[in-house]
């Protein structure tokens, strides 16, 4: 049996943590699973940064989880500059991202491209190293992101999330 | 609930039920990892005679 494993994400003051998010999509809200219809991004202002984890909810007989990597596959949008930002990094990793109230600003340490495709190694950390690991339940670092763009872009683009781990039974 | 209500509490994404903990969470999500206490019967007889005794 495999382990189980979700992707989390942390919202409000309070970090409020919702388990098994459903979709990733960002916008004028901070909201976990929130509608980009109802809160789109008006052009020239940056998305709320996401923070997420991968969560290890059981190891399934498994003895370690590991070598985490987020990417993103497809493009964010035409018209003007779109950048997607992460705190995810494959060298010179600036240890666990630590929560705070989500805002549409720059965040320290999350200034890194998103990747658009698999890294060639672990890019997230677990307890704030990137050769970090898990052997029973528990959670990754924080991975943070958010999408800035100018007044130029345009509405509307869909993408896919990555997140991926390895397994050792 | 309120943004302050639901500060620090974990929220299970398909049904929307909120927990105190994660322990709690884990407890919804995997109830067969649940450790369920054993009766001793051996135990309770002992307690039974030391009472018996006082």
């Amino acid at each position: 049996m495999a382990a189980t494993v979700e992707i989390d994400e942390a919202n409000g003051a309070g970090e409020t943590l919702t388990h098994g998010i459903t979709d990733c999509d960002m916008g004028s809200t901070d909201a976990a699973n929130m509608d980009p219809v109802a809160n789109p991004l008006t052009p020239g202002n940056r998305t709320y940064i996401k923070y997420q984890k991968i969560h290890v909810t059981a190891m399934g007989g498994s003895s370690k989880i590991d070598n985490l990597k987020v990417w993103r596959t497809g493009s964010l949008g035409t018209g003007g500059t779109h950048t997607h930002v992460t705190n995810a990094r494959t060298s010179s990793y600036g240890g666990a991202l630590s929560y705070a109230t989500p805002v549409t600003s720059a965040v320290t340490g999350v200034d890194q491209t998103m990747p658009t495709s698999e890294p060639g190694s672990a890019n997230l950390g677990i307890g704030g190293s990137l050769s970090g690991s898990l052997t029973g339940t528990g959670s990754s670092d924080y991975l943070g992101h958010q999408i800035t763009t100018d007044s130029s872009a345009t509405a509307g683009s869909t993408s896919t999330m990555n997140y991926q781990y390895d397994e050792t039974a | 609930m309120t943004e302050e209500e639901l500060a620090g509490k974990h929220i299970d994404g398909a049904t929307g039920l909120v927990f105190e903990t994660e322990e709690d969470y884990l407890a919804f999500k995997h109830p067969e990892n649940v450790e369920v206490p054993g009766t001793d019967t051996e135990d309770e007889g002992g307690n039974d005679e030391a009472e018996e005794a006082a």
